[in-house]
């Protein structure tokens, strides 16, 4: 596969200490377009072996807008299904310009390990001075041992060691929309994680025209009055929870984007420095990042202030463990009292539809209606869109937002970019086959 | 006629210029590249070249490091029909010198313009601006591009003007003014002044910056700017249109008189053992693995504000980049092939290397967060940057050229297309 794509695809036997590349052929790609739908193909084919696969939509790291993200497609400890995750960020471009478009891990290894993966080589890594640390000290530690700050990395925490379902693999010092206990497959496999970076070149086929187009669809998405908000509050605001903007103004710091994405979704979140400071902090520790609207919703529910629900955003990134499933089976109401309840958290959370896609996404339209109405035809186009976002790359919560990212216009990109007629036939038939 | 054999200076003393010659002829299409430390020039690897290239550096250390039988040797190289090209520290090294160790390098009469017994008052970049030479500086009015002329001595009937950049080289006089082949003509709008414009115009402006200074059978060529930046086409030009009017003649009457060695993929192989399979492909990963964490240290080390001065030269992390850049971009092309050629020991030096370099980055960069003396690690880093270069390019020329790969068609599809 010559175009939007490292034509490669990496399989780790961890089992045998191996890893070894396959070719991404077009055929696959005509058939399956990409993202989850050749992950989920690559699952099924290794499903003996346990798999988890990390794969990159056809349009991600690319000039078409919001073409931010990754997936993870695996067999969820919380559902007992294969469910898929967004890898947001930066992280999901990086994947692809570390030099493959998927990556199959399969078996478990030995002892700890961590994959590093450069400019198209894999290396199994001992994670032995990582393994037992938590997510933030680990990605520290691989970011000073590679020499670079920029590295990005997928990695667990205690909570993934030890086995708790609610383990998330989290992306660099973040909490991710993992709400499928990813987290403690990778603990199973003794996989602490994977590290990214890469300085490769993504080729594409008509390249003018793709840019070109790119930026004419980012021209028409600039046209919505909604991109004057930021943040993750106002997301709240538009989903009916009024206070929560209010709520977080006072330690909201800054606001950031996804690659390449219109909506600056993250919000920033100052606990222990001014909020005000136009500086780069001195704090080793100033706060945390928040991508989760809906374990900050729920900390806030339980009636924490604020600084207590950052601060035990915090904690859960480090440790690694789903926030919203801490905020919703703790029973706990004080800081300390979530803190010290992560190795106990049971129970179940409430995956919606047909259970592939996370609920960290809100289930329904954001900002715009996209003229629908009833709950199942609500669901039903979010399921489809959900598909969509992680077959194309895009970034699932701004595809919520954004009625000018069609799937038409995304076939058109995808098709200018590869060269392959790639048509709403085919894209139907890869959502059926997703959505089963 | 086959190409020129051009040996190519990579020692001790040199900065990264000596990969601009080597984009440049592989550009061109002369393939029959061979990359020499001062060992090899003491040892009078030389003598069977056509061309010899002293780039850019630090005149002092490269002198230093050729010491006086590296000076014999280039000397004999020349008077027996070779053609050596000194760019930058290249041009200043033959020059006539009473300092040592630059007096056994005593071959040709050209007087350097830039030289001062007085210190010009630096306006920008003190630290690139002038160099202690003996009681006197070297110093340099101007950086970037430069614009220049030839002479009616390089062809009577018109003048040619260029630009190229000027990074330390510098202004001649010569003895015999018929062997001045451009002069600088002037500034362009992208050359930076560390000095006045007047004490600028005063030291280049109508002295020599192209100057042919024959020896008995062969000839220096010494360009005060960087004639061989990638960026400044008509300037590369002049330098292959050099080779080849040079190494026509010369080849014609030495190749007679001395049988010099030509390039021929059979010597290629006789002398070197081929590589394919499992082994060809662990090499190639291995390369790419440890080129591939340099690079990404060395772009993290491009953020921080450093510098280290090594000898007389101010080295930043950028010029790591350039090494491993011009590994970086080849690979490709290498992995393309099925049977590697390579010297024994060759493999062994180039991952011995490699892997050294990642582990001297990423302690490097340890060291600069941690604000701890780098300089010692500098200097480690760019000698392991010459060993594996050098190995690299020894391994990447042998291949590409040997026939077996048709490599060779590609790069001659490549001169064709350059003349």
């Amino acid at each position: 596969m010559e175009y939007l794509s490292t034509d490669k695809i990496l399989v780790i036997d961890l089992n045998a200490a191996q890893v070894e590349e396959e070719e991404l052929l077009e055929s696959l790609v005509e058939e399956k377009i990409g993202g989850i739908g050749i992950a989920k193909y690559l699952y099924e084919k290794y499903e003996n072996d346990d798999p988890i696969v990390i794969g990159t939509g056809l349009l991600t790291g690319t000039t078409y807008p919001a073409s931010a993200a990754g997936g993870i497609t695996a067999k969820s400890p919380v559902t007992g299904s294969v469910c898929h995750c967004p890898v947001i960020y930066k992280l999901g471009v990086e994947i692809k310009y570390s030099g493959f478009d998927y990556i199959v891990v399969k078996g478990r290894s030995d002892s700890p390990v961590y994959l590093w993966i450069h400019d198209g080589v894999a290396d199994i890594s001992d994670a032995s001075d990582v393994w037992g640390k938590d997510v933030w000290e680990s990605t520290d530690e691989l970011r000073k041992f590679v020499g670079d700050d920029l590295l990005q990395t997928m990695l667990i925490g205690p909570a993934g060691e030890n086995g708790s379902d609610y383990a998330q693999v989290c992306y660099n010092h973040w909490s991710s929309p993992d709400r499928f206990g990813f987290g403690k497959l990778f603990g199973a496999k003794n996989l602490k994680g994977l590290a990214f970076r890469g300085m490769g070149l993504i080729e594409v086929a008509e390249p003018e025209d793709y840019v070109e187009r790119s930026l004419e669809i980012l021209k028409q998405v600039k046209e919505n009055s909604f991109l004057e908000k930021k943040g993750l509050g106002q997301i709240l605001t538009a989903l009916g929870e009024e206070g929560v903007s209010d709520w977080i103004d006072p330690v909201t710091h800054r606001h950031s984007a996804d690659y390449f994405t219109p909506y600056a979704s993250n919000t920033a979140l100052f606990l222990d420095e001014d909020p005000g400071l136009l500086e780069e902090s001195k704090k080793e520790e100033p706060g945390v990042l928040v991508s989760d609207i809906y374990a900050l919703l729920g900390f806030k529910n339980v009636g924490l202030s604020v600084k207590d629900a950052g601060h035990a955003l915090k904690a859960c990134a480090k440790y690694g463990i789903d926030p919203f499933a801490v905020a919703q089976l703790s029973g706990k109401t004080t800081l300390e009292e979530i803190k010290d309840s992560f190795d106990s958290i049971n129970g179940e959370i409430t995956i919606p539809g047909s259970g592939l896609f996370t609920p960290w996404c809100p289930t329904g339209p954001i900002f715009n209606d996209f003229n629908l109405s009833g709950k199942d035809e609500i669901m039903a186009w979010w399921e489809r869109r959900q598909a969509v976002s992680m077959i194309f790359g895009i970034q699932p919560m701004f595809s919520l937002m954004c009625p000018e990212l069609t799937e038409e216009n995304m076939l058109e990109l995808a098709s200018l970019g590869t060269d392959l007629e790639l048509t709403q036939e085919i894209l139907d038939a890869v959502i059926d086959d997703i959505l089963g | 006629m086959n190409d020129p054999k051009i040996g190519i200076y990579a020692g001790s003393g040199t900065s990264h210029s000596w990969l601009w010659f080597v984009d440049l002829f592989e550009k061109a299409g002369f393939h029959d590249l061979v990359f020499l430390d001062e060992f090899l020039v003491q040892n009078n690897e030389i003598k069977d070249l056509d061309v010899l290239v002293v780039s850019g550096g630090d005149t002092f250390a490269v002198a230093h490091s050729l010491g006086r039988q590296g000076g014999r040797n280039i000397k004999s190289f020349v008077e027996q029909g070779g053609v050596y090209i000194g760019s930058c520290a290249g041009a200043y090294l033959p020059m006539k010198s009473s300092q040592k160790p630059l007096d056994q390098f005593n071959f040709v009469d050209v007087k350097i313009t830039n030289l001062s017994k007085l210190f010009p008052g630096a306006e920008i970049q003190t630290c690139k601006s002038c160099a202690a030479y003996g009681y006197d500086f070297v110093f340099h009015p101007v950086r970037e591009a430069v614009s220049l002329k030839t002479t009616s001595f390089f062809d009577k009937d018109k003048s040619i003007e260029f630009s190229a950049p000027l990074y330390g080289g510098p202004g001649m006089k010569a003895k015999d003014p018929s062997w001045v082949l451009a002069v600088y003509e002037g500034f362009t709008p992208k050359t930076t002044f560390l000095t006045s414009l007047k004490i600028a115009q005063k030291t280049l402006v109508s002295n020599g910056a192209v100057i042919k200074v024959p020896l008995k059978q062969g000839c220096f060529y010494l360009l005060g700017p960087h004639l061989e930046h990638p960026k400044f086409k008509q300037a590369n030009q002049f330098i292959i249109d050099a080779v080849n009017r040079e190494t026509g003649t010369a080849r014609d009457d030495v190749d007679s008189k001395n049988k010099k060695t030509g390039f021929s993929p059979q010597d290629l192989k006789d002398r070197k053992e081929q590589v394919s399979g499992k082994k060809a492909k662990e090499l190639l990963l291995s390369i790419r693995r440890e080129l591939s964490n340099s690079r990404i240290v060395t772009g993290s080390l491009e953020f921080l504000p450093v510098q280290w001065l090594i000898g007389q030269k101010v080295y930043e992390p950028q010029k790591v980049r350039v090494y491993l850049e011009s590994m970086w971009k080849r690979l490709r092309a290498l992995e393309k092939n099925k049977v590697l050629i390579l010297e024994p020991g060759l493999s062994d030096r180039i991952t011995t290397a490699a892997g050294q370099i990642t582990i001297e980055l990423r302690r490097i960069k340890q060291q600069i967060d941690g604000n701890l003396d780098s300089l010692k690690t500098a200097v480690i880093i760019f000698d392991l940057l010459h060993i594996l270069s050098i190995s690299f390019f020894d391994l990447y020329f042998a291949t590409m050229s040997s026939g077996l790969n048709h490599s060779l068609k590609r790069l001659n599809h490549k001169r064709n297309k350059f003349r």
